[in-house]
């Protein structure tokens, strides 16, 4: 298709819940899932694509998180100070919930900047916190046998000082 | 929304953005999921109090040992707190091949003993043959460590050491490939000689008398900061853009450099630098941007002299270059002697001079330090800031006050480029 170029080309998605969003092309590319159905599609893809597992809430934040880096990039020279301050800000911005939310989303859209961002985020978030507080953070059951606990309570044991209670 | 939906790729990755081995430990006791995936942890990193509360019945090395163990593919190892020689070659023996990054707190300044146990910690050091960087904290090093060549080593730091020569000189023989080489608050260094073909970086600072030597051959040298030492040999100065040189225990009597043609930085700070040092730096750095002087005094012996007259007009002519200019010690004294401004004439142009910071220090010359200050504001036609800091003048003589109302004064009628701190 000539005449049109591609930062031009508008791709609609649509969430869990119904919502469409307008994207450009340029935008979609970082959503490297998305980039593959279109790659994949023989003809240009004109009606929304399904997005099953994506609620409105985190494609938001990540488009928002997407169109903040790329104006970023494109500007002016100081835009790493900005980007480090955008970047905090989002991060605070967000409940542990909702962290977790977007880490699952991110991942399923396979956008790779900002899985990066926010997996470093999770990992600030695990530092010096107790192994109860990481159960509950990320809803995991604790599948040791009270005896295989017990010892590793105790080989871990110097690390258990010092450490913030929930 | 649980978190147990997440592949078990991304929970690793996750988990190797994690360094503290008391996180890693405690991952450890989550679920055997995440037992499992701490093995993709890329860096482990042992506070200084890490054993404080140790674990009954395992001593800290071990500790250090299992989790090693416990990973695959280790890049990167920080033990800050305290381990024995054993303990470093156990953990060396596991990923030794594997480790780019090594710190180590070696804490045996102190020790006598260090010197008498085989191998030392220093030795076992060289089974992570393929170290990318190394970084030391209070070494002992007075006993040359059995080192072959560190082929990928490109960094190399030393912070707080007591050195002997010959020890460092086997230490920087097994190291041909730096690229960065740090030695800091290290004494005991007489006289080195460094040959780096590849060195870009350089900061050197040892401690002590003051009089050390150097003899530094670098051609690809780009930043080189030396505290400390009285006599500096560096012949091969073809990249050099960021040069500082400072003594402040000792004299810098004799300096030999390259040409600094693309020198942009300079800083010269001393108690006391020979006179013909000086004048072979300045002359040397006619490119330079940015220069900084804070060297009290000249003289070629024991006894401390004033900086000889400066030609203002024939300084700033041989810097045509300069943007910035500290001028603190000596330097502003001698440019304000009775001849300093014999040269200046209305055509005369201080071209690129955008900052000078100024320090005064007595109210002696005062009408000729206002000339001069007058001057760099009249014929630094791109000059936008002053700072003239004013150190306690000692005396309470009212020419203090005078000379302190004349550059408010000074300040008044340029306010807008003049601050007083």
């Amino acid at each position: 298709m000539s005449g049109i170029s591609d930062t031009e080309r508008m791709i609609t998605l649509k969430t869990v819940e119904g919502t469409l969003f307008d994207v450009k092309s340029s935008i979609a590319k970082d959503l490297k899932t998305v980039q593959a159905f279109i790659d994949d599609s023989d003809d240009d893809v004109t009606s929304p694509i399904p997005l099953p597992n994506v609620f409105t809430r985190e494609l938001s934040r990540i488009l928002d998180y997407l169109n903040n880096h790329h104006r970023f990039r494109s500007g002016i020279e100081k835009a790493d100070e900005e980007m480090a301050r955008y970047d905090a800000e989002f991060a605070k911005s967000m409940s542990h919930e909702e962290l977790k939310a977007l880490i699952l989303a991110a991942n399923y859209l396979n956008v790779k900047d900002l899985l990066e961002f926010l997996n470093q985020t999770v990992a600030d978030v695990i530092q010096n916190k107790s192994v109860e507080f990481v159960r509950n953070f990320f809803g995991i059951e604790n599948d040791y046998t009270p005896e295989e606990e017990e010892k590793l309570r105790n080989e871990n044991e110097w690390a258990f000082n010092g450490v913030e209670q929930d | 929304m649980s978190m147990e939906s997440l592949p078990d790729a991304l929970l690793q990755y996750i988990l190797s953005h994690i360094s503290n081995a008391r996180d890693v430990a405690a991952c450890n006791c989550v679920s055997k999921r995440w037992k499992d995936a701490t093995t993709y942890v890329r860096t482990l990193y042992f506070p200084r109090n890490s054993f404080d509360n140790p674990s009954s019945g395992e001593i800290p090395d071990n500790i250090v040992q299992r989790m090693v163990s416990n990973v695959v593919k280790l890049e990167e190892l920080v033990v800050y707190s305290p381990f024995s020689p054993s303990g470093l070659a156990s953990w060396l023996s596991l990923v030794g091949q594997s480790l780019a990054q090594l710190e180590l707190r070696m804490d045996n300044l102190a020790d006598n003993q260090a010197s008498r146990e085989s191998p030392s910690k220093l030795d076992c050091i060289g089974a992570a043959k393929n170290l990318v960087s190394l970084k030391l904290w209070g070494v002992l090093m007075i006993n040359s460590p059995k080192w072959d060549v560190f082929q990928n080593l490109s960094t190399l730091e030393i912070i707080g050491a007591r050195l002997e020569d010959p020890v460092l000189t086997v230490v920087l023989l097994a190291c041909p490939y730096l690229k960065r080489l740090l030695l800091l608050g290290c004494e005991g260094v007489r006289s080195i000689s460094i040959e780096l073909p590849y060195l870009e970086e350089c900061k050197l600072d040892f401690y002590g008398l003051g009089n050390c030597s150097l003899s530094l051959i670098s051609p690809k040298i780009e930043s080189l900061e030396v505290q400390g030492c009285s006599w500096i040999r560096v012949p091969e100065t073809g990249h050099l853009k960021k040069l500082s040189i400072s003594n402040s225990s000792g004299r810098v009597y004799m300096i030999d450099f390259g040409n600094l043609n693309v020198l942009e930085f300079l800083s010269m700070r001393g108690v006391q630098w020979c006179w013909d040092a000086i004048c072979k730096m300045l002359k040397l750095a006619s490119e330079v941007k940015h220069l900084f002087m804070k060297v009290e005094f000249t003289g070629d012996f024991e006894a401390l002299q004033p900086f000889p007259e400066i030609d203002f007009v024939e300084f700033f002519n041989s810097h045509p270059k300069l943007q910035k200019f500290d001028i603190h010690g000596a330097m502003f004294a001698a440019l304000c002697q009775r001849n300093s401004l014999k040269h200046v004439d209305p055509g005369f142009v201080i071209p690129c001079l955008e900052e000078a910071v100024i320090t005064v220090r007595s109210p002696l010359n005062a009408e000729q330090k206002i000339s001069t200050l007058e001057s760099l504001l009249k014929y630094g036609k791109n000059l936008r800031t002053m700072v003239i800091k004013i150190l306690q003048m000692k005396s309470c003589h009212t020419s203090a006050d005078d000379f302190f109302d004349e550059i408010c004064r000074l300040r008044y009628m340029n306010h807008e480029k003049v601050r007083i701190e």
